[in-house]
């Protein structure tokens, strides 16, 4: 039939115009204006929902809008489901479309006019964007808004948007076309969001940048990595990149989309019912004669019927397994399934670490994954349990089973425990997996199946109950299933948004939650199992009581109206029903209330916003005594008992205060948190002095001594405390006293479990956002090497004489610094003394645990590692690394003033880092490494590093300390790190070395433009700027050495330790190293040391060309032309040319990668060519080959050599 | 003797429709018509009966059960077969019949295998007993339907115009397998077709608007009208005069011809003959006297 000409105009005008003024558009209208206000106005559920954060860039730069554009194209997904995807259903779902199918109009015109029109509507809803751009912009400063820029919208709209948008129009439009049932276009749709989130990750773990740019269909990590290295001032400058690899990106992904259009285009059909011609063959002849055999029917013989309250159970086990069955089987269920554990296996098998290793399978570190269930579990509990309420008034067949004669609670029971035994399987078939995987695929049979009971049914399945309850019940109440789809989603967002993005802390709000805790291999759930337990019970309470009054009021008429089952729900309130809802009305109260009084009376609760105010009142108190001269700790005296069985640790003991002022001390301070400590049994000076002041934040005290300390002299202050739990904490338990894994950390200026002395700037609140939230000026930074002074140590640190004996039970070994000068067991309680006659910084540690020790004397140094018999794994690796880092520190510094060297397996409470050094000893999580799984053909050995760099911590932090100043981690992190890598190619080659290296390189790089403070040169950086104190340290020393030579800075290095190791007057500055470099420098080098440590310099490195010709001698000769810039940039990342006099490594490299040609050239052009004779044949060739400097394009640095 | 009283019985929707008012009936055992037409209200009365919807006033008695607030007990002894249904469509019959007798309470494996055999037998559905419901046509779901009804030694069966929509095959089948119910329960048909009642029951109302405008046994009722049905073939252009003349109770195509019958105690004349009373007779006359 011949069409209309403008039939097509019609239906997109229409469509177009009805989805423009509907509601759904208006909603999603304002959320995007909304969300990207938020993002742009640096709120939090904003950024959050973005993933963007912002270091010193301009909030709407073009990049910004840009990435804002394609995620929300990801985020408005299901928006666009319903623009485009129902723009089809509609008919369907109203069934109407008998009528549209009846009108002459051709396949093009129906569906494209009704595609494109959808496609309109959703392209309209982008117009948000913009008006969320602006508005964002108004509250911010103005150094943070660039100028309105129309391309800066439209780029982003025509290059992301709109090709996203055909993508997902395109799939959900053709399975909407091809399905009918708006329902699978949902689902699939979810769905589709899970694998690509799923996909995602996996890429983002990749080692492929190329996978990454063409690999995502909406451009987001397109995007993300093609701008990964760039600087705030090109944030600021640049539009949205335009690269070839984006447009490549875009093609393939239209070409997608436009497969999925042209299938959905030719399979469209315009008939009414596509089930109606299957239906037909299958419908089974009705010819059949019948018997015409009368017979009477009082002949049925009557049965037996029972309702006794067993077999009301063999009923309600009907119920279950039949309806169990049919979700199993359920497509959405068996493809929620699939995906869950797909996801968590794909978690664990790529199992990388915090240390970038891999980690040994274990069932923890499984489990650590599979809670992630939770996020499928709330879309199968909420679709089934809708499905499964509604079930029987979906079908029709409500009308039998209302009438059967079964209790309501039956009914009731039957459907929450399928629910319920449908989330059991799930959970199930997850630890099967965990199970299956850790044996086949792993070969690893250490499975721990209590940890999987604990864990999976103990937190986690009660938790999908609860959710099983609720979903229950809101079904129950609401007159249809769509309305109570709409409220149990909305329960969840709300949820999310109150708990998850605004962090509301108090979690007796959260029906069916567990406040956070912390497991550990090696204490388990620790002190945190208490207060899951009174949960559990709590909330058992409550779901029983909803489960309760969801019976009672049980839908079991086709009366809509609540009212008559409210009426119905008294009329049966027998006393013994409302008794036992009064009981459990009671102990749901008493419940809470028992955990209320652990967590406010007990435990004086502190949630994290009142845990700042406490810091930031402590500040404004006391901050005026920050610089009064006090005493020093020149001797510690413990004696430490710990009971680890009763979670208690007595500590007593007394420090040795002397005046090394040169004035006189009236006045001492003292602070001490007193929230972990039980009890306070003793806190006084000899010879006496009064307790002048005590404040209530964290324990401040001024004593006045009865005589003030001369200059010289000495004071002992004695105390006497007890650490013992206190009921059960909510938030944090003292986790320093465990079962298994005690440990205690005396840190100078650290006022925990030891009293600190004097003012403690460690309290301080150090965030931006946090201080100017609470009204205290911004913290003042380090001083400049210029103003700093040089006796001023960086931390509060003195040295002190160390003297402890530590008790503890007798399955346990008991640890701290210093040499063990004695050990003997008394009363079944083990007792070990350490001391060290060599005054140590003040830093120590004292660690009680069931521990295997293995010990190996190196050198005259006896090296000892405790560590929990399970994890035993990479004990070599740590003895190696620790002989290593001594060999060279030794060797290359100076000597190692102690004869003991022990590293201690601690538990993952231990936060700020993945282990921490103290002199003669370092504490390290069991996460950093003692369960990492290493293949040293492969992956770089990051316990060995670890393990190097804390050991180089022995000399770069206790034997030379830092001064108070600015770039005061070039003495310890930047020395460590330089350590770590020159020990890495020592044992594992220069390979490894420098995939490390590269691997740092890229880190600085990617985070140097999310620095809020600005970026700043290494010898000036700042303790907080990390990407800088630890990757860029190495590129940078390692860089040094290459061009300087090892030994040469060695040298200078050992100057530093001659002229400031063991001084308590005298600390060192960076600006002491960059000298030290400087001198032993060849003039024409300064310019390097200059570069590396005093400018952020980049170079823009590049191989043009190569070619190579035989020569008649059998050698190669190769043309080579390359081109150099190098740039100091500022801490925008603004850059400026400087002109060349460099020295460049150009190489020619051969089969295998093998160095034919490896010479520093001097470059004094940007381009330069060279002809450069080889032995073998070439096959690469190219400039600074191994990366030794820094460069944003690494991978233009070789071309192959052709033939010429 | 079973016997369901209802008193005063009461019904008005949210939206402010009087489905039921003010009825009251006794019902004897042995098959009972409630015949009405559309709209009349005899769903919301057997949904009422059958607990599915709260009246606002009135009682219900049946056997010593105070229905209205003995819903359990009621359910113990009631066959219900809906207006309206579906069942989960990939279920079996005989799974889903299973399923239903074990609710009712026969536990016993055995005896449930005996009674769901028996019941699918019965309404001749044995042979289709794997067939999944989805495939089932209409007559074969009224007749599961029914079976399910039976399950359970009900003393009360109510069936709700179970015959609509049939061809008159099974429509045939299915009247063969209500007049097999015993004698000893109750069985109440509501329909608004006048033959399934004049078929199958003794006893009878009619419903109109929510109240009950006769209740009498059937051939009682029909003998009240006796010999006093007139019946005539009218040409169509005389149609609106004689339906201004006469009171007319019905009209009838046959051969291409329209007949009109009439009430009327003496012979009317004018070409008029008397006709046997049928029950649709009786019905009309009832429902336009009101």
């Amino acid at each position: 039939m011949k069409t209309g000409e403008g039939m097509f105009w019609i239906i997109f005008r229409k469509e177009f115009k009805r989805l423009l003024f509907s509601l759904p558009f208006l909603i999603f209208w304002c959320l995007f204006v909304l969300i990207t206000y938020m993002t742009v106005s640096n709120m939090n559920p904003g950024t959050i929902i973005m993933g963007i954060s912002y270091g010193k860039e301009m909030h709407n730069a073009p990049l910004v809008i840009a990435r804002i554009f394609s995620i929300l194209t990801v985020t408005g997904l299901l928006f666009s489901l319903i623009l485009i995807g129902r723009s089809v259903n509609r008919d369907f779902d109203a069934r109407i479309h008998d009528f549209f199918f009846t009108i002459p109009m051709s396949r093009l015109d129906y569906l494209g006019g009704r595609f494109c029109g959808g496609l309109a509507a959703n392209l309209a809803l982008f117009t948000a964007v913009i008006a969320g751009v602006i508005l964002g912009c108004l509250p911010l400063e103005a150094k943070y808004c660039a100028p309105f820029s129309f391309s800066a919208f439209l780029l982003p709209i025509l290059i992301l948007v709109l090709p996203n948008l055909l993508l997902i129009g395109g799939i959900f439009f053709s399975l909407a076309v091809l399905s009918r049932k708006m329902i699978l276009t949902y689902v699939s749709g979810v769905l589709f969001l899970m694998i690509y989130v799923f996909v995602l990750g996996g890429f983002a773990r990749s080692e492929s940048d190329l996978l990454r740019i063409l690999g995502d269909p909406f451009g987001v990590m397109t995007l993300t990595e093609l701008t990964k290295f760039w600087t705030v001032a090109e944030i600021n400058t640049n539009r949205m990149p335009l690269a070839g690899l984006l447009f490549v990106n875009r093609i393939i992904w239209l070409g997608v989309a436009s497969g999925f259009l042209l299938f959905a285009f030719r399979r469209f059909e315009f008939v009414t019912d596509l089930e109606t011609r299957k239906r037909k063959s299958s419908t089974p002849g009705e010819a059949v004669p019948e018997s015409r055999r009368v017979r009477s029917l009082g002949d049925i013989e009557d049965s037996i019927l029972e309702y006794s309250f067993t077999a009301q159970l063999a009923k309600m086990f009907r119920n279950v397994s039949i309806e169990f069955r049919r979700i199993v089987f359920h497509p959405a269920f068996l493809i929620l399934t699939f995906m869950a554990i797909t996801e968590i296996l794909a978690n664990f098998i790529g199992n990388i670490g915090q240390t970038g290793n891999n980690e040994y399978p274990l069932t923890a570190w499984y489990l650590s994954h599979a809670d992630h269930v939770w996020a499928y579990m709330i879309p199968v509990t909420i679709l089934f349990g809708g499905l499964i309420v509604w079930r029987e008034r979906d079908n029709g067949s409500s009308g039998f089973f209302d009438t059967v004669p079964v209790p309501d609670w039956l009914s009731c029971l039957s459907k929450l425990l399928t629910l319920m035994s449908i989330q059991t399987f799930y959970v199930v078939l997850v630890i099967l997996a965990g199970i299956c995987t850790q044996v086949f695929y792993f070969g690893f049979f250490d499975i721990q199946p209590d940890l999987y009971i604990k864990k999976m049914f103990g937190i986690e399945l009660i938790k999908y109950w609860h959710m099983a309850i609720l979903v229950l019940f809101i079904q129950n109440l609401v007159p249809n299933r769509y309305l109570g789809f709409f409220l149990c989603a909305l329960y969840y967002v709300a949820d999310l948004l109150i708990f998850g993005v605004f962090k509301y802390e108090n979690i007796l709000m959260r029906y069916g939650a567990v406040p956070k805790y912390i497991f550990t291999n090696m204490n388990g759930y620790g002190p945190y199992a208490e207060t899951i337990f009174w949960y559990t019970v709590h909330w058992a309470m409550l779901g029983l009581i909803l489960v309760y009054i969801s019976s009672m009021l049980w839908r079991r008429s086709d009366e809509t109206h609540l009212k008559y089952r409210i009426r119905g729900a008294i009329k049966n309130l027998s006393s013994h029903r409302a008794a036992s809802l009064l009981v459990l009305t009671i102990l749901f109260v008493v419940s809470g209330g028992f955990i209320g009084y652990n967590k406010y009376f007990l435990n004086d609760y502190l949630s994290k916003r009142s845990g700042r105010a406490q810091r930031a009142a402590y500040e404004t108190k006391y901050g005026k005594f920050a610089h009064f001269p006090g005493p020093s700790i020149t001797g510690v005296d413990l004696k430490i008992d710990f009971f680890p069985g009763e979670r208690e640790i007595d500590i007593r003991g007394s420090y040795i205060l002397k005046n090394k002022t040169a004035g006189v001390i009236d006045t001492i301070f003292i602070s001490l948190s007193e929230r972990e400590l039980a009890r306070i049994n003793r806190l006084e000076f000899t010879p006496r002095a009064d307790l002048t002041f005590k404040g209530k934040e964290y324990g401040f005290r001024c004593f006045e001594p009865e005589n003030p300390l001369l200059p010289g002299e000495e004071i002992k202050l004695e105390f006497d405390f007890e650490v013992a739990p206190r009921g059960f904490s909510e938030n944090n338990p003292v986790v320093e006293a465990a079962r298994n894994g005690s440990s205690l950390l005396l840190s100078a200026g650290t006022p925990k479990f030891f009293p600190a002395i004097g003012y403690c700037e460690h309290v301080e609140l150090t965030k931006k956002h946090e201080r100017k939230k609470l009204g205290l000026p911004e913290k003042a930074l380090n001083p400049t090497l210029e103003e700093s002074d040089p006796s001023e140590c960086f931390w509060p640190s003195d040295r002190a004489r160390l003297n402890v004996v530590l008790g503890t039970c007798e399955s346990q070994v008991a640890v701290s610094n210093g040499r063990l000068l004695d050990r003997w067991t008394e009363n079944g309680r083990n007792y070990f003394h350490y001391g060290s006659d060599i005054p140590m910084a003040n830093e120590f540690v004292f660690v009680s645990a069931e521990y295997e020790i293995a010990r190996e004397e190196y050198k005259g140094i006896n090296i000892e590692v405790y560590y929990d018999k399970k994890h035993g794994y990479n004990i070599r690796r740590i003895i190696e690394g620790v002989k290593a880092s001594l060999d060279y520190s030794v060797s290359n510094y100076c000597p190692f003033p102690y004869k003991d060297v022990k590293i201690v397996e601690i538990t993952d409470y231990m936060s700020g880092g993945l282990a921490r050094s103290q002199p003669t000893i370092f504490s390290w999580r069991e996460d950093g490494g003692f369960l990492s799984q290493i293949d040293n053909t492969e992956d770089v050995d990051m316990v060995f590093g670890i393990c190097t760099h804390e050991m180089a911590h022995q000399w770069w932090g206790y034997i030379v300390m830092p001064a108070r100043s600015e770039g005061a981690f070039m003495l310890t992190e930047t020395m460590a790190q330089y350590v770590e890598i020159m020990c890495l190619e020592d044992e594992y080659g220069r390979k490894m070395a420098d995939k490390e290296r590269r691997r740092e390189m890229k880190e600085y790089l990617k985070r140097r433009k999310s620095d809020r403070e600005g970026e700043r040169p290494l010898m000036r950086a700042s303790e907080k700027q990390h990407y800088i104190n630890y990757p860029k340290s190495t590129i940078v020393m390692y860089a040094l050495q290459d061009y300087l030579g090892e030994d040469r800075v060695s040298l200078a290095l050992r100057g530093i330790t001659d002229d400031f190791g063991h001084r308590e007057d005298l600390f060192a500055r960076s600006s002491d190293v960059v000298r030290a470099f400087e001198n032993i420098a060849p003039d024409s080098l300064r310019y390097l040391v200059s570069d590396l440590f005093e400018y952020i310099t980049l170079y823009e490195n590049r191989a043009d060309e190569a070619t190579f010709e035989r020569e008649k001698n059998g050698k190669y000769k190769v043309f080579l032309s390359v081109s150099s810039k190098k740039f100091h940039a500022d801490s925008l990342g603004v850059q400026v040319e400087v002109p060349l006099n460099d020295y460049i490594e150009v190489g020619v490299l051969g089969e295998d990668e093998e160095e034919l040609y490896m010479r520093k050239r001097r470059f004094t052009k940007e381009k330069m060519e060279f002809e450069i004779e080889v032995e073998k044949r070439p096959v690469k060739a190219g400039i600074d080959p191994r990366l030794i400097l820094i460069d944003r394009e690494q991978n233009d640095n070789l071309v192959k050599v052709k033939e010429s | 003797m079973l016997e369901l009283k209802i008193r005063n019985l009461d019904k008005t929707y949210a939206n402010g429709v009087q489905a039921v008012k003010n009825v009251s009936l006794d019902i004897p055992t042995g098959l009972f018509g409630l015949l009405g037409p559309n709209g009349a209200g005899k769903t919301t009365l057997m949904k009422i009966i059958a607990t599915l919807l709260e009246p606002d006033g009135g009682e219900i008695r049946v056997g010593g059960i105070d229905v209205l607030n003995q819903k359990l007990e009621l359910k113990r002894i009631l066959g219900y077969l809906p207006q309206e249904f579906g069942f989960y469509a990939k279920d079996s019959a005989y799974a889903l019949l299973d399923h239903f007798t074990l609710l009712k309470g026969v536990r016993d494996g055995k005896a449930r295998r005996r009674k769901v055999e028996e019941l699918l037998k019965r309404v001749n559905l044995w042979n289709e007993r794997k067939q999944k419901l989805g495939t089932f046509s209409g007559g074969m779901k009224q007749r599961f339907g029914i079976a399910q009804a039976l399950v359970g030694n009900p003393k009360l069966i109510i069936v709700d115009e179970p015959t609509a929509g049939l061809d008159p095959a099974e429509r045939n089948r299915f009247h063969n397998l209500l007049s097999e119910i015993g004698e000893n329960i109750i069985v109440i048909l509501s329909t608004h077709i006048v033959d399934d009642v004049s078929d199958l029951c003794t006893n009878m109302a009619i419903m109109d608007n929510g109240e009950i405008i006769l209740h009498e046994e059937t051939s009682a009722a029909i003998s009240a009208l006796k010999q006093k049905i007139w019946e005539r073939p009218v040409p169509k252009s005389e149609l609106p005069e004689f339906e201004s003349r006469y009171r007319l109770l019905s009209t009838r195509l046959f051969g291409g011809e329209t007949f009109i019958r009439i009430r009327s105690d003496e012979n009317p004349g004018n070409g008029f003959k008397s006709v046997e009373t049928s029950l649709e007779d009786v019905y009309f006359h009832h429902l336009k006297r009101t």
